[in-house]
């Protein structure tokens, strides 16, 4: 353990840093975690947030641990997205991980960071949500576990630190998908993450950007357990049409709601929501929406186009080549 | 032919104005507005200046010369003052200067501002109601131009006539603004800035600290691009008012978001634009009518508004015209420069017309485009007569000849389709779109303005013995490649190498401004012009020196030429090194370029207002993902007019850029008010392209040369900037099937009901998907 | 405080050769002044940070401190990529990173690229294919290009503008850049040579 009067502390394990934390506000100190610092540090620059004391939690080296139990992972809260986009054992984290910020943020952004900042529209929360992920803390009441529903939705406790998430080893395909402003490189204004447990025969479905944090579709989820075939794992188009029908209901029903941005609005952000469900849905779990015929990709131009309605997904007749179904996850038997 | 500064800047030891450090020096920051309108009751800076730390704080109070200042109209002041009002959010209230920038900032809280808030004008259309408040002194127009051309109404049998809207697109140059002041024993002031026009500069701060002007010097100092947006002043007054209070140097440099409150941007636009034609295609009438928000303060208004209203028709021979434009004062942000100076906001309207009017001909849009074409000789709305050059015809053929982009297909990343990897769109339910836009651009000032460049070059030995040249130009190097082009033109004329371009600064005559695409043809020419005087002089002193008679030594270049180091009269048997000739002594010359003359607008705006054009022509390709309303450009194909190329690279550099601009002003950037106040002044909000949405872009020059510049070159930056846009939108209209009217367009435009996109839907209401009562 | 957990799954141990006792000194003297203090290893180099704020992001220490301008300050978010640089071998945005907490990492920016060849090539390439306008992005992007050709030298052209979608340039249209990307590549037999369409010329 590492004492300075300049404020900045570097504790080398989990109880040293929960030891500072408490000490600094007993001490009547405003004290600030520091994963990666992507969103720490400009907020100090900016003068939005101001602390006297700041424990870089750089060094706990516990809280850079990625494991994997008989059925859970565990995911410490100091791993990068970059750590998680090359991580074979949850490829839906992974593909979360990757469509983060850019490079620079991706190799410097922490799990323990996003959780910390709770970002409306935050991809790893969004896809930690569908997840069902708990939350892992440690305060001076001693460690503690949550879902991270209810710790997003609580008032942060001011002497916990956050020191993993924890979830489910993948149970079937998962997959996660947002939009934004440009092609890259860009904070999500909608995203919808679906995670297929095809052991346990449920389907959680998570949309980021419209709620204040990352909302769960229980009537969606609900609808897809009934209409999904678990012995192949498959659904129907229309199963997808009216998957994202219920994500675009239960889009409408929220509140309270995001503000507007510069440039979205909350109708077209709803409207979004259920066209990502239905896609995110149909890439878990039917083969022939994943891989349309590549005849079809070039359409002359329409002279007019109706109002698109997000339950058309194209073409869904089956492609001459059974090709491996074009999913962002891989089943049980795929992980390793 | 390499930049100069290239390898400074790769190696990152290029020193740009945020990066000086002088001793002593002190760190300043502003406080600004937070009110779009509001009367300042009272300001109290006491418990600020007691701030540790803090060197010197200054308010209008503190302005000894004119308050106010301006590029064309010094109405904006230097400080919104005590009983004064502010009119835009973000206008700068007060400066401090202290040992660093965290203790100017904290001073910055500690400033009392009593606010009396008013109710803002951010309605355009309201600036010149009955009961709208005049907003300043001098009102709330800022220019108005009504061109009448051709017959009153006579119009064709075939109408296209609708109304379009285009958001405030900001510069967003990399390097925000900054400069360092430099009190001087003379009383004067010494200023190293980032600016796009040095004299300019100096002619307002001189004004403003009442000083005459030689005693304020301006040397340029590195510009990290600039797009029209340093064109005014933004933090040079401040700097030197804090200087020359605190008796120290003082630097003052902006963050990200103060850079977006700071300078003036692109003016959004509303116009309502009505096009007639025959039945068989030929255009008979244009009536327009543009409002241009200029926001609170002049900045270049009235000259945007002349570009605008001018090119309202574009690039195409009509006989009949009615071209009506107002710009606005409101309390928005106050609007200016940028790459294409009010084009590129009209040709978003006439290119919008010319499809729809192919529609309703159902003619092929580059046909019809073909067919109207200006040509020269014909006469333009103003009246002038197109003189030079304008393959406007040609470059439409040759750009829709190019080759087209093989189509979308599946790609497992996601990365090629609209949205890219996250968004991973269904390639069946993504639709192609081709989309074409032919635009010319004027180049240099108009109006009768006589923006002329001066140059002086001096040969002389180095201390090696061998003949090296500096040319000194105040020219503003910020990007373009200036300084390459100068380097080039000095070592063609003079046929030495070692060439050496003194820092611009204000020890020379003016150059004018880095805009309107000017300076390889104001600049160049005077640089030209310098270089050929001094070898006129070089070539009389040796011709007199070989005791050549009169007339042979005052008509030297007849008889005698410069090749390889070597001064060479074949007739008059002569030959002598250059570095001989340069032992009696060096040659010094200065030069001014004009550009010919042009007019003032006249009754009914007749005139010749402008000196000459380049025109573009682009065509898009996107794919739209239907079912979001995303759209992913897939490739852009240019055809522009260049006149003589100087430089292949810097040449390429300049269209590629403004083709991403023009990109990002079609699909993603826009600076979105509410209620006067700017909701995205952060590069995470207000998006501009990145590597992956500009496609690579295919390139046609075509370069037929302009009589009257030096070498027959033509600005190039601009045209691209103009075109891209609306061919983007023209490509994503032909895939989506809607009008799209509202630019940039927006994912919901595509996606919501057919009406999506009224133009008059402001996009922080995001039109019919808003927030309001629906 | 020792080194030896200094944190970081990538790269090797950074050299610590200030002693304990000098180091305990001037940690002393820091304190008795309640200023951070602190050691970056930038370049190669190490440095010592004395009074800086407690909240000053590694850029600017870098900047105002330590005097390596090369590192340039253009949006404060972590958005434009103006201020990468390598931490520990990782492309960062040296403005959302904590200075004081970069201690005990080896910081390199464009100046402390030189050595392996790579980055002289693309610093090359960048002048010779005209990527270079106002310059302001450049040191940036020549971190950032290098780091991606380091791990993925045969990257192809989806890869490299997914890559460098951190870094903002905004003269270039990056055409350019990505030219000299190709150009390096090709340079070090990654591909083949020609293919790349030049401008046409229609006098």
């Amino acid at each position: 353990m590492h004492w300075s009067a300049s404020g900045m502390l570097r504790p080398s394990t989990v109880g040293e840093a929960v030891e500072m934390l408490s000490a600094a506000r007993a001490a009547g100190l405003e004290a600030a975690l520091l994963g990666g610092g992507t969103d720490l540090v400009p907020a100090l620059r900016a003068g939005q947030r101001q602390v006297q004391t700041i424990i870089g939690l750089r060094r706990v080296l516990e809280l850079r641990v990625r494991g994997a139990g008989a059925d859970r992972l565990t995911i410490g809260a100091g791993v990068t997205y970059t750590d998680l986009v090359g991580w074979s054992l949850s490829p839906g984290l992974a593909r979360a991980a990757r469509v983060v910020g850019s490079a620079q943020i991706r190799n410097t952004g922490t799990v323990g960071g996003a959780l910390g900042s709770a970002r409306p529209a935050s991809d790893l929360l969004t896809f930690l949500t569908a997840a069902d992920a708990e939350v892992l803390t440690v305060s001076p009441r001693g460690p503690r576990r949550q879902p991270l529903a209810r710790f997003l939705a609580a008032r942060p406790e001011p002497d916990a630190l956050v020191t993993a998430v924890r979830l489910a080893r993948p149970g079937g395909p998962a997959t996660y998908l947002k939009i934004g402003g440009r092609q890259a490189a860009y904070p999500a204004e909608v995203s919808c993450a679906v995670v297929v447990d095809r052991v346990r025969h449920t389907l959680a479905c998570a949309v980021g950007g419209i709620g204040r944090q990352p909302v769960r579709m229980v009537e969606a989820e609900a609808y897809a357990q009934a209409a999904v075939d678990w012995a192949t794992g498959t659904v129907s188009s229309a199963a997808a049409a009216r998957f994202a029908d219920l994500v675009t209901e239960a889009t409408q029903a929220l509140t309270p709601t995001l503000p507007v941005g510069p440039h979205g609005s909350a109708r077209y952000r709803i409207h979004a929501a259920g066209v990502l469900a239905g896609r995110a849905f149909a890439r878990c779990l039917n083969p022939a929406i994943a891989r349309p015929a590549l005849a079809a990709t070039l359409l002359p131009a329409a002279p007019h186009s109706d109002f698109l309605r997000p339950d058309t997904f194209g073409p869904d007749t089956p492609h001459a080549d059974p090709a491996t179904p074009h999913v962002d996850g891989t089943g049980p038997q795929g992980a390793r | 032919m390499r930049r100069p500064d290239g390898p400074a800047k790769v190696h990152g030891r290029f020193r740009y104005v945020g990066d000086l450090q002088v001793p002593g020096m002190l760190h300043a920051r502003t406080l600004r507005s937070p009110h779009p309108r509001a009367r300042i009751r009272h300001l109290d800076t006491a418990a600020a200046r007691r701030v540790p730390g803090v060197a010197v704080l200054v308010t209008a109070a503190d302005v000894p010369g004119l308050a106010t200042y301006g590029l064309i109209v010094a109405d904006q002041p230097v400080f919104g003052g005590v009983r004064g009002e502010v009119r835009y959010a973000g206008e700068p209230v007060a400066a401090v200067a202290a040992v660093d920038a965290r203790a100017a900032r904290h001073a910055l809280a500690a400033i009392e501002v009593d606010y009396e808030p008013l109710p803002p004008v951010t309605d355009p259309r309201r600036a010149l109601a009955a009961d709208t408040p005049t907003l300043h002194p001098n009102g709330n127009l800022f220019r108005e131009i009504d061109i009448r051309h051709g017959e009153d109404g006579v119009h064709g049998p075939v109408v296209v006539e609708d109304d379009y809207a285009i958001g405030m697109q900001d510069q967003a140059f990399l390097a925000p603004e900054a400069a360092v002041a430099i009190p001087a024993a003379d009383g004067g002031i010494d200023l190293l800035v980032a600016t796009q026009w040095l004299h300019s500069d100096r002619e307002q701060i001189a004004a403003c600290l009442a000083l005459p002007e030689q005693l304020v010097r301006l040397t340029l100092a590195g510009v990290g691009g600039a797009f029209g947006g340093r064109e005014d002043i933004t933090v040079q007054i401040h700097a030197a008012l804090l200087a020359r209070a605190a008796g120290a140097p003082v630097r003052i440099a902006y963050d990200r978001v103060e850079s977006f409150l700071g300078h003036p941007h692109r003016h959004p636009a509303r116009m309502r634009l009505r096009h007639t034609a025959t039945h068989d295609g030929e255009l008979v009438s244009v009536t327009a009518r543009v409002l241009l928000d200029g926001g609170a303060y002049a900045s270049s208004s009235p000259a945007v508004l002349a570009n605008a209203i001018t090119h309202a028709a574009g690039p195409y021979r009509v006989p009949h015209a009615r071209l009506h434009g107002l710009v606005v004062r409101t309390n928005n942000p106050p609007c200016g420069a940028m790459r294409g100076f009010g084009v590129p906001q009209v040709t978003i309207g006439h290119e919008a017309q010319m499809d729809r009017l192919a529609d309703a001909l159902g003619l092929d849009p580059v046909g019809l485009r073909v067919r109207n074409a200006l040509q020269p000789g014909d006469v333009l709305p103003t009246g002038q007569v197109l003189g030079g050059p304008l393959p406007a015809r040609e470059l439409i053929t040759l750009v829709a000849a190019r080759p087209l982009p093989p189509p979308a297909k599946h790609d497992p990343t996601g990365l090629s389709l609209p949205g890219g990897l996250p968004a991973m769109a269904e390639p069946s339910r993504v639709r192609r779109g081709i989309g074409y836009a032919l635009a010319y651009k004027n180049l240099l000032f108009s109006e009768g303005v006589d923006d002329a460049s001066t140059a002086r070059v001096r040969l002389a030995l180095a201390a090696d013995g061998t003949p090296h040249a500096q040319v000194h130009s105040a020219c503003a190097e910020v990007g373009q490649g200036f300084v390459t082009i100068a380097a080039q033109i000095a070592r063609t004329e003079l046929g030495i190498d070692q060439i050496e371009l003194l820092p611009a600064d204000t020890a020379v005559a003016s150059a004018g401004s880095t805009s309107a695409s000017r300076q390889t043809w104001m600049s160049g020419g005077a640089v030209r012009g310098a270089c050929a005087a001094v070898v006129d002089r070089l070539l009389a002193r040796v011709a007199r020196a070989a005791g050549l008679p009169g007339p042979v030594v005052e008509t030297a270049r007849r008889s005698l030429t410069i090749t390889g180091g070597q001064i060479v009269g074949a007739e008059v048997g002569l030959r002598m090194s250059v570095a001989d000739a340069l032992a009696m002594g060096p040659v010094e010359a200065e030069y001014t370029f004009h550009h010919r003359r042009t007019t003032a607008l006249g009754a009914a705006g007749q005139g010749d207002p402008h000196v000459a054009f380049a025109a573009a022509a682009h065509r898009a390709v996107v794919d739209v993902d239907l079912d979001l309303g995303l759209v992913r450009v897939v490739s852009m194909a240019l055809a522009q007019d260049c006149g003589t190329v100087l430089n292949p690279l810097a040449l390429r550099g300049q269209v590629e850029g403004g083709t991403a601009q023009g990109l990002g002003l079609a699909v993603m950037e826009e600076l979105v008010t509410d209620a006067g106040r700017v909701v995205n002044p952060t590069f995470h909000d207000y998006l501009i392209p990145t590597a992956a949405d500009v496609p690579d872009l295919d390139f046609v020059a075509v370069t037929e040369p302009q009589p009257d510049a030096p070498y027959g070159v033509k600005g190039v930056g601009e045209a691209p900037t103009c075109t891209a846009t609306p061919a983007i939108i023209a490509a994503i209209r032909a895939a989506v099937g809607r009008d799209l009217r509202r630019v940039p367009v927006r994912p919901h435009h595509l996606v919501g009901p057919p009406d999506a996109d009224p133009p008059d839907a402001d996009a922080a209401s995001g039109g019919p998907f808003g927030e309001g009562p629906s | 405080m020792s080194g030896s957990e200094a944190g970081s799954n990538a790269g090797p141990e950074p050299p610590r050769p200030l002693g304990a006792e000098a180091e305990a000194e001037a940690e002393a003297a820091a304190e008795a002044g309640g200023l951070a203090l602190y050691r970056l290893n930038v370049d190669g180099f190490l440095r010592t940070v004395s009074g800086a704020w407690l909240g000053d992001s590694l850029l600017t220490v870098l900047r105002d401190r330590l005097g390596v301008t090369a590192v340039k300050d253009a949006c404060e978010q972590g958005r434009c990529g103006a201020c990468s640089v390598l931490i520990d071998g990782r492309l960062a945005a040296s403005c959302t990173v904590l200075a004081a907490d970069a201690d005990g990492t080896r910081v390199v920016t464009v100046a402390g690229l030189g050595a392996s060849g790579l980055a002289r090539a693309i610093q090359a390439r960048f002048l010779s294919e005209g990527a270079v306008q106002c310059g302001f992005c450049t040191p940036g992007f020549v971190v950032a290009v290098t780091e991606l050709l380091t791990r993925r030298p045969d990257a192809d052209d989806q890869e490299i503008r997914e890559a460098l979608a951190g870094n903002l340039c905004r003269c270039t249209g990056y055409g350019r850049i990505v030219a000299a990307i190709r150009a390096v590549q090709q340079e070090r037999g990654i591909l083949p040579i020609g293919g790349e369409d030049d401008v046409e010329w229609h006098p």
